[in-house]
């Protein structure tokens, strides 16, 4: 079956079938073509994940970064990075990082933090000097430090093939998404510095700093609110999403009453086509994963994995490049699927932390968000700055080098993806 | 609601233009009413939950049942949705590289086996239907079958919506991946 399905999947993919689709087809054909199983196993599959509690945190942990972001909030959390590091060389690109790391708390999307951010940003940067390609590349790479820190919509997908907690995962990604963080902003300040980028001018001063703080505080409360309850345990993940939710309701329409009827429906919505989009992946991979497993193809390739490359290190390398060339095309939520039982049942015979593949996955298919060809980040950040994507991927090398550096401490230091 | 913004598409008779609109709002409308009543009733039900699990230090039956019913409806009708406004994630790259009428055809063509797919699994939806309608949920007393239908209906949809969009490829101008509108760009694509 998996010979007549990963030929059929490839052949759609090439020809533009939305990947869901061309997984649900091949998935079907192939159960059929071989016809030892009944196919209403191919339903049963497909409605499987609909029945799991914990993937139920991925819409509300959406609704509460739509809720938060939609209204004034999303402006004062930029004002409040500008206060912070708007002064220095590159202010503005490293007022983005910053800005990502803290609306990162509020929400698992790197894709969700490139439009929301992007938007306030790029025209700023732009009126301030910055090249628009420049502004584009710093607010495509700067995103995926969203899907780093907690929650992250990916860390979910990946508990979900791997079984591992989505407490442990959160609380994983907390160094390396500050790590990135820094790394990001050191970046943006050398390229300030080489390009001789403007510096904004903003209000300095304790007052403004505190004011600014104040009025950012209901984004900075909400990441710590859901690591102190995912720490100390005392909700699951999915409860835990409902509660930001809630809270991100009462703070729009208590605090800053700019929530109307009209815009909770459209985030309602937006939730539901989000959930849509990335469901479809989801039944369709567990279908997919269903068949692989049937015929052993996970262990059958890590025992092949592990007789031919020998050493751990090599294994390691070789899933990297792997996921690096796979991210380039499909896209996060699909490539931590699909190659999810695999890896798992390889890091089992090399001896890999489950934790440790689950930050190497996540931040190495990240990184295809900002890759051409296919990088929805890079796309989002492109369209708002209205550039060609090749000029904006010719600004992206100090980035990417970054990023790079990072993988290369996740994959190889497991003391920098230490969980408590 | 989206739907009506339409302007009739190009190249398309009148009377036809008005049955494809007719046919994707009717399944927008009934997703989008689906989606926000599922989606609402899971928020409300979960944080009852929360609240009387922390308050009596035990959980409410039904409330934990509810999710099984209601995410699949949730999921589906988000399926739909996302189908009809063409956000189910594709690589284009291929396609891009084709003539544009070429690439019409291709795009058109592959609708036919989505659909087909689509009608097959919904078919066999029902057999799962009739296996399940005496399965009840332990403590709601309903059917899982109830859970089990926006399945079916929802491959239905998809079936359809799929050889709409055929059509349009074919009928409207403008870019081929966009035959639809939708919500502003990136704003219902928040998954990764």
């Amino acid at each position: 079956m998996t010979t007549i399905m990963l030929a059929i999947f490839a052949v759609l993919l090439i020809l533009s079938f939305p990947v869901g689709y061309a997984l649900v087809i091949a998935g079907t054909v192939a159960v059929l073509a071989v016809g030892e199983v009944p196919t209403t196993v191919v339903l049963l599959k497909i409605f499987q994940p609909t029945q799991s509690f914990p993937l139920l945190a991925i819409p509300f942990f959406i609704l509460a970064g739509s809720l938060l972001m939609s209204g004034q909030l999303g402006k004062q959390l930029v004002a409040f990075a500008a206060t912070l590091v708007g002064r220095y060389r590159g202010g503005l690109g490293q007022v983005n990082v910053l800005g990502s790391a803290i609306f990162g708390g509020v929400s698992g999307s790197a894709v969700a933090d490139a439009s929301a951010l992007g938007s306030i940003l790029i025209p700023w940067m732009r009126r301030e000097g910055y090249p628009p390609a420049l502004a584009a590349a710093i607010t495509a790479s700067a995103a995926i430090i969203a899907v780093l820190i907690p929650p992250s919509v990916p860390m979910i997908l990946f508990a979900a093939v791997s079984n591992e907690s989505i407490a442990r995962l959160f609380l994983a990604g907390i160094v390396p998404g500050l790590a990135l963080t820094a790394g990001l902003m050191l970046a943006c300040w050398w390229v300030g510095r080489r390009k001789n980028l403007p510096v904004v001018k903003v209000e300095r001063g304790w007052a403004v700093m505190g004011k600014a703080a104040v009025a950012a505080l209901p984004a900075i409360i909400l990441p710590l609110l859901i690591l102190v309850l995912l720490r100390f345990g005392v909700a699951t993940p999915t409860e835990v999403s409902v509660i930001a939710a809630a809270y991100a309701l009462l703070v729009r329409a208590v605090l800053y009453r700019d929530l109307t009827i009209r815009r909770f429906g459209t985030d309602i919505i937006i939730t539901a086509v989000t959930t849509g989009v990335v469901m479809l992946v989801i039944i369709a991979s567990n279908l997919i994963g269903w068949i692989l497993t049937t015929e052993d193809v996970p262990t059958r390739l890590a025992d092949w994995a592990l007789s031919t490359l020998r050493e751990p290190w090599l294994v390691i390398l070789s899933m990297n490049i792997l996921m690096l060339v796979v991210g380039m095309f499909i896209d996060l939520p699909a490539a931590i699927l699909l190659l999810g039982p695999i890896f798992v049942a390889v890091a089992h015979k090399i001896g890999l932390d489950l934790i440790q593949l689950g930050l190497m996955m996540t931040l190495n298919l990240a990184i295809g968000l900002f890759t051409p060809p296919v990088g929805t980040t890079l796309f989002v950040a492109s369209a708002i700055a209205r550039q060609p994507i090749g000029a904006v991927v010719a600004q992206m090398w100090p980035f990417y080098l970054v990023a790079f550096a990072l993988l290369l401490a996740v994959s190889y230091v497991p003391a920098f993806t230490i969980h408590f | 609601m989206v739907a009506e913004t339409h302007a009739p598409p190009a190249g398309v008779t009148p009377a036809g233009g008005l049955v494809l609109r007719v046919i994707d709002g009717a399944i927008l409308i009934s997703s989008l009413a689906t989606a926000l009543v599922s989606t609402l009733a899971l928020f409300v039900v979960i944080s009852i939950d929360v609240i009387v699990r922390y308050v009596t230090h035990s959980s409410l039956g039904w409330a934990n049942e509810m999710p099984n019913l209601l995410f699949p409806w949730m999921t589906m009708a988000g399926i739909v949705i996302a189908a009809q406004w063409g956000r189910h994630v594709a690589v284009e790259l291929a396609v891009r590289q084709m003539p544009e009428r070429i690439g019409r055809i291709v795009v058109a063509l592959s609708q036919i086996p989505i659909a087909a797919t689509f009608i097959y699994l919904a078919w066999t939806g029902i057999e799962i239907i009739e296996i399940t309608a005496g399965e009840l949920y332990p403590v709601m007393r309903v059917p899982t079958s109830w859970a089990y239908l926006s399945m079916p209906i929802a491959f239905v949809l998809l079936a359809v919506t799929a050889l709409t969009t055929a059509v349009r490829v074919m009928t409207q101008g403008g870019d081929l991946f966009v035959v639809r509108e939708g919500l502003n760009e990136g704003e219902g694509d928040h998954a990764s």
